[in-house]
């Protein structure tokens, strides 16, 4: 029995020891490969671009009034650096025109309340009274939920191609554009841009309900949906107007 | 005490309530009362009446008038404001001048629940201030009274 044990207890050592000898062989060459990454000047961290040095010349966000419309401008052009012209500069247009014109959308599910009031001189006066969203809120809900998607197609003309369309969309929802016609609008908003026809494609094949865009009307609706609502008064005569915007200078500057 | 009135409206925040005097016609009453918390005393500042989605009147002169013509009922004549009185099957009602493809009828029975519902709206407000220092609706302010009582929702 003794025996037995003793054979048993030697060939436990006999391995406990091949195995340290088996673990210093490995580290030994691990560390002479080391030795020889250095001396050919191969680094094993990986070597960090510095981006924030590079200056683009791009417009300021400063021209923005709405902070919402910061957010997209940030979110969408500089995020994905998309500063190539003409796209560049027609999308910055959108932005500004729906920052610096008040539009509104007037609230689906509103109620309008007409009401009989009297002015100083006691003269009879009607008014009308309901519930409106404002554009600018509607469009930055509506790209903040769709980017996701756009930015996923691979073809960038694509995706900015999608991105203007959505912005026509909303922009054809509010009260000033409603009697507009598409066409009118794309050549207002999209002049000299080289895609048009892809935009006018898509935006046909939203209306034949097609499933690969249908994205873009969920992320209307939903926009439209949660976006706050403001009262709103209309004295008789329509006091909405819309004034052309000119694009500021372009500035150098790094993010 | 026009001053005084003014400073008031400073510091006394003004409440709007909507209140029911005939369901069924979705006939209502907006006051804009004052709670004046000093002195421990409500002041009603404005009453105007709302049928519907129209509101018909907007200040509590008016307000009054639309009442007594409502009390009169059939003897009330063609020089009525808000009403008119029209005849079926030898009943007579009063018809609400209104610019809505809706016509509304008031009963006899109803017109004075009407009358007596907005007599009761009163009970426990002082009236001292609603004639002198009435607080106007302008067509902003009125808005965002609406809006804010949700009643622009759907």
């Amino acid at each position: 029995m003794n025996i037995i044990f003793l054979i048993i207890a030697i060939l436990a050592l006999l391995l406990y020891v091949l195995n340290l000898s088996y673990k210093k062989t490995v580290q030994k060459l691990l560390e002479s490969q080391h030795a020889e990454d250095d001396k050919d000047g191969r680094q094993t961290e990986p070597y960090q671009f510095q981006t924030n040095q590079i200056k683009y010349e791009m417009y300021d966000v400063k021209y923005l009034s709405n902070d919402n419309l910061k957010k997209i401008y940030q979110k969408v052009i500089i995020k994905n650096l998309w500063n190539n012209e003409p796209f560049y500069s027609l999308f910055f247009k959108i932005l500004l025109a729906v920052d610096k014109n008040d539009l509104y959308i007037i609230d689906p599910h509103t109620k309008v309340i007409t009401s009989h009031l009297r002015d100083e001189n006691d003269q009879m006066m009607i008014i009308k009274s309901f519930q409106v969203l404002k554009t600018e809120n509607v469009l930055a809900l509506a790209i903040m939920s769709a980017i996701k998607e756009i930015v996923n197609f691979r073809d960038i003309e694509e995706a900015q191609s999608l991105l203007l369309a959505l912005c026509i969309m909303v922009i054809q929802k509010s009260k000033y554009f409603s009697l507009y016609e598409q066409s009118d609008l794309i050549q207002f908003f999209l002049f000299g841009y080289d895609h048009v026809k892809n935009v006018e494609a898509i935006l046909e094949s939203l209306e034949r309900d097609d499933y690969e865009y249908s994205f873009l009307q969920r992320a209307l609706k939903g926009a439209i949906k949660s976006a706050k609502r403001y009262p709103y008064v209309n004295k008789g005569e329509e006091s909405v107007s819309f004034e052309r915007v000119s694009l500021p200078p372009k500035v150098l500057q790094h993010f | 005490m026009d001053d005084l009135v003014k400073e008031y409206d400073k510091y006394n925040k003004l409440e709007f309530r909507d209140i029911a005097l005939e369901r069924d016609n979705a006939i209502y009453l907006l006051k804009a009362i004052e709670v004046d918390s000093s002195n421990k005393r409500s002041y009603i500042r404005n009453v105007g009446i709302r049928v519907g989605t129209t509101v018909v009147t907007s200040n509590f002169c008016d307000t009054v008038h639309f009442m007594e013509e409502l009390k009169l009922f059939d003897t009330g004549n063609s020089q009525n404001k808000y009403f008119e009185v029209v005849e079926y099957q030898k009943n007579k009602n009063l018809k609400l001048k209104l610019e809505t493809d809706s016509n509304i009828f008031i009963s006899k029975a109803q017109a004075k629940g009407i009358y007596k519902n907005y007599n009761l709206s009163f009970l426990g407000y002082s009236m001292a201030r609603v004639l002198e220092y009435e607080f106007t609706f302008t067509p902003e302010i009125l808005t965002k009274i609406l809006f804010e009582n949700k009643l622009l929702q759907r």
